[in-house]
């Protein structure tokens, strides 16, 4: 029996313990936000944040994270409030299909909590996600937006 | 994509209101409803009924719903792969009604289909009497805005009319007095206005006026169109919604996962299923024979199914993890099919001549301007295969228990859904209820039928719903892939260094059009041919890839007119214009988007973005600029690449856009669209290629296939966009071809390195 919590409610999982989190979260908590693009951690599409780092939760199998504390992009706005990435991402009109965008989302909280104010080489060094439809420069100027 | 309109001069029939197809205002739980029922269009009373009884809305064909409160509703009829049409395709109808944009909320329509008959005027799509009910809803060929671009308008146009004249009778005032603006309809002589919303009940009641006789706002009155609008979606996207394909689920469904045959065309030769079996929630294992020759075609009537063996199972966890324990030997009669291969086969079709002769189009004497030439220049380039690797796996659910017919997919084209149910089923196309849903990138893969056709054939056969669902590992071995090709131009140069002789071939394995468009006509003699060898032996799954054809022929074309532009010394800038000549048309003889392609407007994308890129300019050392410009579908395209070369590596600096689409409608989604090209193009120069051993692709993941990330886009992008008022085209597709001879044509200037093969890779390495 495992227990976690996401976004801040406690969950507990005593299923396949082969089971990446990624599909428990789509599945089991039926959570979408939170994609699926290659299932060996290359793209970053699945990125949430588990004890507030980032990782990619196609690679993670759930009997791994016994208390821990998962936060998904459904985790991130409060509410109708959305957290200030969020709004950078609506501001510069970053996403174009989208799939790829809550990835990304996550990956760019967790830079700017560990980097508030990163340069460009800061922030092409620490987010490696893909965005198929190359929406890169927009995305740089939504960190740049949101770290003020 | 390569459908061949019977007639382009005049647009589909969905583009334009019929003189007798009035749009319907009905009044609905207090809200003005317009809509375009099916019943219009010349389908029977009894399908429509039929329809109504499957409990599928034969009335859906929402355009606009205005609700008490004032707020609007506006129907998005395209399918949405990132290319905006979500958000653009509503601000058309948005503006010429005058509705407040800040209070329209946009929901996709599902699909409508009608049948015709002989005589009919019908879309690019129609097939078996089926065609699209009102809007063109499909996606690809850089086609919604273009072709549903004077239906919006006039349906906008209808319910701005109606409010007016509404108006006119409450207030007992001339109509010719009135105006309307942000969902208000205004008399300014009395100062009075009211709220569409308080029109709505005697708007309803009045006669419907023919919208062909409406007039349509000029330009110059245009509130929203030719503005930067972001996305409508944005927030659902930003917070997770569940919006995409692969989100979906329908209660009660089952799991599908499948192991397909790697092997070209391959079939199950034998199959040990106990170890998958045994995995908990599996429901049952289903071997599927091929029925499908594997080119993916836009009209495809064949049931697309590849060899494959089926995992049916209560979670989709449960299905993978069994399907990957499934013990197949696959069969195939490509075993044989490699890279080298394909390479040799493509140059045995060149070098056969008349006989592998595919297509042909030429002016003046090439041979006779040839010889007569003072220099002959020629070049070879190649490309590989290129997957799509569309960010979000295909999937697709599907309901086929007789009383429901029932399909959500992330698809580029809704009725190849209704039509796929037809084939599986034998149902009729006109009573499945195809909803689409947003897709994770499209560019002309998930126009295929074939995830389409698994999810249908499982759920009929199991009379179950099913949810299927690729894996990525899935998508690179089983793609329909861009072809790989090999180009020779031979050009000829006169005393003066003016191009006066050009010689094109090509030889690829799979489709791909618009390869003799340009310079074409421009150059006074000139041939462009094709070469596939007839008996040819090979089974790799082809289909249209952003901008089919020209993607490849741009980086050719334009990668030569450079080397020529070097060879003459000439700025290439001036030595293209001279090519263009003076403003002028010369034909399209692939027809798809324009029948012309104006010299002029080609001209003039070059121009503004070697103008605002600073060509010409001193550039520091070891900097090289490179430009080159296109034609696709419409729309012409131009970029300046700077870039520097770092240990081997290309850097991109900085990529100067022009984008003529005629008419803009959203500027925002332009630039969008224009940049994502862009990256795109460099993307797949720098890096990508498909590889192929034993009758199977070799990269099966982003390990192996390395789509570009952030640190390898440009920190400086700027679009530039045409003010014109001419009809609007499509920007999906354009950006793509011309970036990567401009990028290629800027490693010359940098390093003096002629790249003729892509992907780029290790080339520069020293």
């Amino acid at each position: 029996m495992v227990k976690f919590t996401v976004n801040g409610s406690t969950r507990q999982f005593d299923g396949d313990p082969d089971m990446p989190l990624l599909w428990y979260l789509r599945e089991e908590a039926g959570l979408k936000g939170t994609k699926y693009g290659c299932g060996i951690g290359q793209c970053g599409a699945c990125t949430v944040h588990v004890d507030g780092d980032a990782v990619r939760s196609c690679d993670i199998p759930v009997s791994t994270l016994d208390g821990t504390r998962v936060t998904t992009i459904e985790g991130l706005a409060q509410g109708e409030t959305l957290h200030k990435v969020q709004e950078a991402w609506l501001a510069e009109d970053v996403a174009q299909c989208g799939y790829c965008q809550t990835g990304q989302i996550m990956a760019a909280v967790a830079l700017l909590a560990a980097t508030p104010k990163p340069t460009d080489a800061e922030i092409n060094a620490g987010i490696t996600n893909i965005c198929r439809c190359a929406t890169y420069n927009r995305i740089r100027n939504a960190i740049h937006r949101a770290a003020g | 994509m390569n459908s061949a309109p019977t007639d382009v001069a005049a647009p589909p029939v969905a583009t334009a209101l019929a003189r007798r197809q009035f749009l319907k205002l009905s009044l609905s739980g207090g809200a003005l409803v317009a809509t375009l029922p099916m019943a219009w269009f010349g389908q029977a009373p009894a399908a429509v009924r039929a329809a109504a009884a499957s409990g599928f809305d034969p009335n859906i064909g929402l355009f606009v719903r205005i609700d008490p409160d004032n707020r609007v509703t506006i129907g998005a009829p395209t399918p949405e792969m990132g290319q905006g049409v979500f958000t653009s395709l509503p601000m058309i109808i948005a503006d010429e009604m005058d509705a407040d944009w800040a209070q329209v909320t946009v929901k996709a329509m599902p699909l409508t289909l009608r049948a015709v008959k002989e005589g009919d005027k019908v879309s690019d799509v129609a097939d078996k009497g089926v065609d699209f009910a009102h809007a063109y809803q499909g996606a690809g060929g850089s086609s919604t805005v273009r072709f549903n671009f004077t239906l919006l308008r006039q349906v906008g146009a209808a319910v701005r009319d109606r409010l007016l004249r509404a108006a006119a009778a409450t207030w007992r005032v001339p109509v010719t007095e009135l105006t309307t603006d942000k969902g208000h309809v205004l008399h300014a002589a009395s100062n009075r206005r009211l709220p569409y919303a308080k029109l709505v009940e005697m708007a309803i009641r009045l006669p419907d006026a023919d919208p062909n006789a409406l007039a349509l706002k000029p330009n110059d009155k245009f509130t929203l169109l030719g503005t930067y609008q972001p996305s409508k979606e944005g927030r659902d996207i930003v917070t997770g919604q569940p919006v995409f394909g692969i989100d979906q689920e329908i209660p009660g469904m089952l799991h599908a996962v499948l192991a397909r045959s790697p092997l070209f065309r391959g079939d199950v030769k034998s199959l040990d299923d106990k170890a998958a079996r045994a995995v908990p929630g599996v429901v049952d294992v289903i071997t599927i024979k091929r029925s499908w020759s594997g080119q993916q075609r836009p009209l495809d009537s064949d049931v697309s199914l590849h060899g494959s063996v089926a995992v049916v199972a209560t979670s989709l966890w449960a299905a993978i993890k069994a399907r990957n324990l499934l013990k197949i030997e696959w069969v195939s009669d490509f075993t044989h099919e490699s890279t080298s291969f394909q390479e040799k086969e493509m140059h045995r079709a060149l070098e056969a001549g008349a006989t592998a002769l595919a297509e042909r189009r030429s002016g003046g004497d090439v041979d006779q301007a040839m010889a007569a030439a003072a220099r002959r220049i020629s070049a070879e380039y190649s490309v590989l295969p290129l997957a799509h690797a569309c960010m979000e796996p295909h999937n697709a659910v599907a309901d086929m228990r007789p009383d429901r017919l029932h399909v959500i997919a992330s698809h580029q084209f809704l009725d190849r859904i209704a039509r796929s149910v037809a084939e599986i089923t034998g149902a009729d196309p006109l009573k499945v209820r195809a909803e689409g849903a947003r897709m994770g990138g499209g560019f002309g893969r998930k126009a295929g039928a074939d995830f389409i056709c698994e999810a249908i054939h499982l759920s009929h056969l199991l009379q179950k719903p099913i949810k299927l669902t690729w894996t990525r590992d899935d998508d690179f071995a089983c793609d329909t892939f861009n072809t790989a090709s090999i180009q020779r131009i031979e050009g000829g140069l006169d005393a003066a260094g003016r191009l006066i002789a050009w010689d094109y071939k090509r030889s690829a394995l799979g489709f791909g059009f618009q390869f003799g468009g340009t310079p074409g006509h421009m150059v006074p003699n000139f041939r462009a041919r094709s070469f596939r060898h007839p008996d040819t032996k090979h089974g790799m799954s082809y289909g249209a890839w952003r901008a089919p054809g020209h993607n490849v022929s741009s980086f050719a074309v334009q990668s030569f007119i450079d080397e020529l532009a070097h060879a003459a010394g000439a700025d290439p800038l001036r030595f293209q214009l001279d090519i263009f000549g003076p403003d002028r048309e010369i034909p399209n003889e692939e027809a798809y988007g324009a029948t012309v392609i104006s010299t002029g407007r080609l001209a003039a994308v070059l121009r503004l973005a070697a103008e605002k890129a600073g060509w010409g300019t001193p550039t520091c050392p070891g900097i090289g600029r490179g430009i080159a410009c296109h034609f696709t579908f419409g729309s012409y395209c131009a970029h300046v690449v700077e870039i520097r070369v770092d240990k081997g590596r290309v850097r991109v600096l900085r990529v100067t856009s022009a984008i003529d689409c005629g008419t803009p409608v959203n500027r925002a989604g332009i630039a969008k669209q224009i940049e994502g090209g862009a990256l795109d193009g460099i993307s797949t120069a720098l890096r990508l290629g498909i590889h192929i051993e034993g009758g199977q692709v070799v990269e099966r993941n982003f390990d192996t296939y390395p789509i570009m990330r952030i640190d390898d886009a440009p920190l400086h992008m700027e679009t530039h966009i045409i003010d014109s008022t001419l009809p609007p085209t499509g920007t999906g597709e354009v950006s793509l071809p011309p970036i990567i001879p401009a990028l290629t044509n800027a490693i010359f200037a940098a390093t003096g390195k002629r790249i003729r093969q892509l992907p780029i890779a290790d080339q520069l390495m020293a």
